[in-house]
């Protein structure tokens, strides 16, 4: 992606990875390419099982959020809503218990709400995370569970205006599922702090790639796999 | 250098946005690790 004149890269997943070597003042990073949109890459959401909590009301506490509005609604209103982006989100506790989370402002008001909801109840208890499919599952099936906070299902394009803009996604809610990943990558981490140009950088790493194919040392699986580490 | 579509690059760290926050102990448990080990087995997905 090129802004400002300047090519970009948006991490789909590695965050964590990026801001510890961006901290240690790595200067270069090895990444896999990958063009957003095509390639058979899917962005998911991730939803989060609100933790149990029995002394304390989590929804209170998500309800006392400065600029958070709590209303009840509907499943089907919910669903409408969360994909028209007139909502940030949306808590669902029962068929007759669903909560629309929302905000006054614009589409990134509604993000930054989402890190400050998330904020408010990670802080007590474990969170489990519960894929799309699952959750229609736990809808379905009508049985007694906890409340589950259920985020939009982001678009590409979305995820390239936040990666642009000051606000950022709550940790781990968007899951991209990239077909083709390379696993086991083990390159030095001398030659990415070496005070070095890029272009040579790129060079010693296809000499390295090209000598790990003579070498047979690269295997492309065409179907799904389990990888157990060593 | 490219293989069945695999594209493997070096970036410069600062030229890779992020779309979502981080945690804060997460991070400082992977730079712990960096330092103790010396290296990762690092591989971060990328889009351009």
């Amino acid at each position: 992606m090129i802004s400002n004149n300047q090519i970009h890269y948006i991490v789909l997943d590695g965050a964590t990875r990026t801001t510890a070597l961006r901290e240690l003042n790595i200067p270069d990073i090895l990444v896999q390419v990958v063009e957003y949109g095509e390639g058979g890459i899917t962005l998911e959401a991730w939803n989060h099982v609100l933790p149990d909590v029995t002394n304390l009301n989590i929804l209170e506490m998500i309800g006392s959020i400065k600029g958070l509005k709590l209303t009840e609604t509907t499943l089907d209103e919910a669903r409408r809503a969360v994909v028209m982006r007139e909502i940030a989100g949306y808590i669902y506790s029962s068929p007759d218990k669903i909560l629309s989370v929302s905000a006054d402002g614009d589409f990134y008001s509604q993000v930054e709400l989402l890190s400050k909801v998330v904020k408010t109840y990670e802080r007590h208890g474990e969170i489990y995370r519960l894929a799309q499919a699952d959750l229609e599952h736990l809808i379905s099936s009508q049985h007694e569970h906890s409340s589950v906070m259920i985020f939009p299902q982001f678009t590409p394009k979305e995820i390239k205006n936040i990666a642009l803009s000051d606000s950022k996604l709550p940790a781990g809610i968007t899951r991209h599922i990239i077909p083709g990943r390379a696993l086991n990558v083990n390159i030095p981490l001398e030659l990415l702090q070496k005070n070095q140009s890029i272009a040579d950088k790129n060079e010693w790493l296809d000499q390295w790639l090209t000598t790990k194919i003579v070498e047979r040392k690269v295997r492309f699986y065409h179907e799904p796999v389990f990888v157990f580490d060593e | 250098m490219e293989l069945h579509n695999l594209r493997l690059q070096i970036i410069p760290t600062q030229s890779a946005l992020l779309h979502e926050e981080t945690d804060f102990n997460r991070v400082n448990r992977l730079k712990k690790y960096i330092a103790d080990q010396g290296y990762l087995k690092i591989l971060l997905s990328s889009v351009r």
